[in-house]
C-alpha cells in the first residue's frame, strides 16, 4: 500500500517511527532534513502525486490545537481542531486537501505527545466544555493500521470527559474502538452519502452498505455516531437516491446511537476550487451546478436551500431536532 | 531551424552525457538523428514523443541540453524527463542499475525527491553529484556528475513528479573509474536496457495521462473556425466546451442552437446558460 517512507532525521530513533516501519515494511526508507523539503514544494503534482504516495513521518512544533473556522461545530460553543495528519488514503472529488497542498504525500506527525499536551493546555484555558474536532485533515481512521492513532489518543479523551471529541471518517477500520470501553464524550462522525455519489465521486472510500455496518457495530458497543451529509450533492434523481439512503440508515441505526447529525451542500472557497477544477478538468462534479457567490464557489442559494430541506425534512421525521447542526462556510 | 516534431501526447526526453552510452538506447528505441538540431546531438523516435539528446558531459553541459530541448518542447508541459548515465557507488556491482530516491549535491544546496514510481523492482539511491571525477565513494550513493543538474534545471519547467533519474554502475572501490575503459559503456546499458524500456515506458504512460488532462477540447476547432474569440473568451470557451464534453452532450453546439444569429458573445453567454439548466447525472 504505502511503498516509500520519508523520516525526519531527528525522528528516525523514535519509538513510533520504528513501529510505523514495522506495520509497513516499506521498500525505501528516506531519510530528510524536513518534511517541507517533500511536501507541498513548488512544482508538485498533487494528481500524479495521488496515484502513488509515500508516508512522510514529522514533527510538528507549533499550533496543534486550532480554533475551528467560524459556524463550524456541534453543541458547545467554543471548538478546535488538530490534525495529526495532513492528506488521506482515499480520493474523494470534492476534497478540500487537493486545493489545499500541492502534494498527496500523507504527511503524519508523529509527536503525539504534544498534541496531547496542547490539548491538555487548551483544556486548562477553558472555563466550558469543547469540541475538539480530529480528522479536518485527514480521515481519522482510515489510516489507523498505520498510525494507531485513535488507540493512542482514547486514554486522553478518557480523561475529559466532559469534553467532546469528533472522530471524523468513512473507514470502517474501527477494530481500535471496538476493543476499548465505549466512551460517551467521543462521537465517531460518519461522512455518508448513497452509493450513487460514492461510486462517482469518493473514490478508494468504503461503500455505503460497509459505513453502515461500522456505524451499527459502534452503536452496539455503545458509541456515540454522528451522521454526517456533508457535502450534499445535487443530482439527477437526489431525492431518490438520497431517500432510499436515508431509510437504510433509520432501519439500521437506533436514534438513541445518533449523538448529532449535519448536513451541508457542498461548498469550496473559491481560489481553492480553481485550482482543483484545473486538476480534473474533466471531472463531471464541477461541470454541472456550481457558481461563483462571493468568496465560495457552490449551487445556487435556492439549490442549497431546496438540498437541505429536503435531508433536513427527511431526516427529522425519525431524528430529533435538537441532535441537527448545520456545519457551512460563508457564502454570499 | 526547423523545429523538431515533437507529439502533443505524453512525451518523453531523455538526457544523457556521452554518445557511447546513448547508442544502444538509440538502437533499441529505433531513434533517428534530427539533422535539424545542431547545437546537441538530438535522436528522435518517429511518432515524434522520446527524444534524446547527448548533453556532454558534467553539470553545465547537461543544463545547457536540458534547457535547449526545454526551449523547443516548449509547449509540452506534460512531458516527462529522464536522466540515464552512470556512476561509481563504494560496494554496488558494477553494471547494476539504480533509480534516484533523492538527488544531492556538492555544488547545490537544495537536494531533489523525485516521487518515487510503484513496482519498478530496482533498487533505489541517493545520488551524489560532484564537479569533478573523484577518487572517493562515500557509503551508500551513486556518485555522478550530472543528475543534480538535471533535476534542478528540468524543474523549472515540469512537474517534479515527472523528473528522473538511472544511474548504472561503472565503478566502485574496488575498480575505480581511473580503471575504467568506455568502450564497455555500451554493454553496461545493453544489459539494464529492458529496465531501462519499462521506466520509459511508464513514464510515457504517465505522460499521457496528464496530456489528456489538456487536450483541447471537441468543437473547439469547429467553432474557433467561425468565430475570432479574444485570448479570454477562448478561455471561456475551453471551459465551457469541456463542461460541454463531461456532461455527455453528444450534439455539436452549433446543432444545439442558432448560432448565425448570434455573434460570439452571445454565443458563449447561451452555452453557459445551456450549461447551467444541465442537472449533474452520476
Ligand atoms: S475522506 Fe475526507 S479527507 Fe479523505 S479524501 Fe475524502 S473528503 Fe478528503
Amino acid at each position: 500500500m504505502i511503498d516509500t517512507i520519508y523520516i525526519e532525521e531527528a525522528l528516525k530513533d523514535h519509538p513510533r517511527t520504528h513501529a510505523i516501519i514495522k506495520r509497513l515494511r516499506p521498500t525505501h526508507i528516506i531519510s530528510i532534513e524536513r518534511y517541507s523539503e517533500i511536501f507541498n514544494r513548488k512544482k508538485q503534482n498533487f494528481r500524479i502525486q495521488k496515484r502513488n504516495p509515500a508516508l512522510i513521518l514529522a514533527q510538528k512544533n507549533n499550533r496543534l490545537v486550532l480554533p475551528t473556522p467560524e459556524g463550524y461545530g456541534i453543541s458547545t460553543q467554543k471548538n478546535y481542531y488538530f490534525s495529526h495528519m495532513l492528506n488521506c488514503l482515499y480520493d474523494c472529488r470534492y476534497c478540500f486537501l487537493q486545493g489545499m497542498y500541492s502534494s498527496a504525500h500523507y504527511l503524519l506527525f508523529v509527536n503525539f505527545e504534544d498534541f496531547t499536551h496542547e490539548i491538555e493546555m487548551t483544556i486548562q484555558q477553558e472555563n466550558e466544555p469543547v469540541t475538539f474536532f480530529t480528522g479536518y485533515d485527514c480521515d481519522s481512521l482510515a489510516l489507523e493500521n498505520v498510525t494507531h492513532f485513535a488507540h493512542e489518543f482514547l486514554p486522553l479523551f478518557a480523561r475529559h470527559p466532559e469534553h467532546l471529541f469528533e472522530l471524523r471518517t468513512k473507514s470502517i477500520n474501527i477494530k481500535s474502538l471496538l476493543q476499548t470501553e465505549a466512551l460517551k464524550n467521543v462521537v465517531v462522525a460518519f461522512s455518508l452519502n448513497p452509493n450513487t455519489v460514492i461510486n462517482a465521486l469518493e473514490h478508494k472510500a468504503p461503500s455505503a452498505e460497509q459505513r453502515l455496518k461500522a456505524m451499527l457495530d459502534l452503536a452496539n458497543h455503545g458509541w456515540p455516531i454522528g451522521l454526517r451529509f456533508d457535502p450534499l450533492i445535487d443530482h439527477i434523481d437526489y431525492q431518490k437516491n438520497y431517500s432510499t439512503f436515508f431509510k437504510q440508515i433509520e432501519s439500521t441505526i437506533p436514534e438513541a446511537s445518533i449523538h448529532s447529525v449535519s448536513i451541508g451542500p457542498v461548498r469550496f472557497p473559491a481560489e481553492m476550487y480553481a485550482k482543483i477544477a484545473q486538476l480534473y478538468p474533466q471531472e463531471k462534479l464541477f461541470a454541472s451546478g456550481l457558481k461563483k457567490r462571493g468568496q465560495m464557489v457552490s449551487y445556487t442559494q435556492e439549490r442549497e436551500q431546496e438540498l437541505t430541506f429536503f435531508a433536513r425534512t427527511q431526516l427529522g421525521r425519525w431524528i430529533s431536532d435538537h441532535k441537527f447542526f448545520t456545519c457551512l462556510p460563508e457564502a454570499a | 531551424m526547423t523545429r523538431p516534431q515533437f507529439t502533443s501526447r505524453g512525451q518523453v526526453h531523455l538526457v544523457m552525457a556521452l554518445s557511447l552510452e546513448a547508442q544502444p538506447l538509440i538502437k533499441a528505441l529505433k531513434l533517428k538523428r534530427d539533422r535539424n538540431t545542431k547545437a546537441f546531438p538530438l535522436y528522435m523516435n518517429n511518432t515524434g514523443n522520446i527524444s534524446l539528446v547527448v548533453s556532454g558531459k558534467g553539470a553545465t553541459n547537461c543544463a545547457a541540453a536540458t534547457n535547449y530541448i526545454a526551449g523547443m518542447s516548449s509547449d509540452a508541459p506534460h512531458a516527462a524527463w529522464l536522466n540515464i548515465g552512470v556512476a561509481g557507488h563504494a560496494s554496488a556491482t558494477l553494471g547494476e542499475m539504480f533509480f534516484a530516491t533523492k538527488i544531492e549535491s556538492t555544488y547545490e544546496t537544495n537536494s531533489f525527491h523525485p516521487t518515487i514510481r510503484r513496482n519498478l523492482g530496482l533498487p533505489g539511491a541517493t545520488i551524489l553529484s560532484v564537479s569533478n571525477p573523484t577518487p572517493e565513494y562515500p557509503s551508500g550513493v551513486c556518485v555522478d556528475m550530472e543528475a543534480a543538474a538535471f533535476c534542478q534545471n528540468v524543474k523549472r519547467f515540469a512537474a517534479t513528479e515527472l523528473i528522473q533519474c538511472l544511474k548504472i554502475i561503472s565503478d566502485n572501490q574496488e575498480k575505480p573509474w581511473t580503471d575504467f575503459d568506455t568502450k564497455t559503456l555500451p554493454t553496461l546499458f545493453d544489459q539494464n536496457m529492458p529496465n531501462i524500456a519499462t521506466f520509459i515506458e511508464e513514464l510515457l504512460h504517465l505522460s499521457n495521462i496528464e496530456a489528456e488532462q489538456n487536450v483541447l477540447p471537441g468543437y473547439y476547432q469547429e467553432l474557433t473556425q467561425m468565430w475570432k474569440f479574444s485570448q479570454t473568451q477562448d478561455h471561456q470557451l475551453q471551459k465551457l466546451l469541456r463542461r460541454w464534453e463531461t456532461l455527455e452532450i453528444n450534439d455539436s453546439p452549433l446543432r444545439t442552437f442558432d448560432a448565425t444569429s448570434l455573434n460570439r458573445n452571445a454565443f458563449l453567454e447561451t452555452l453557459e446558460k445551456h450549461l447551467d439548466t444541465i442537472q449533474l447525472k452520476l
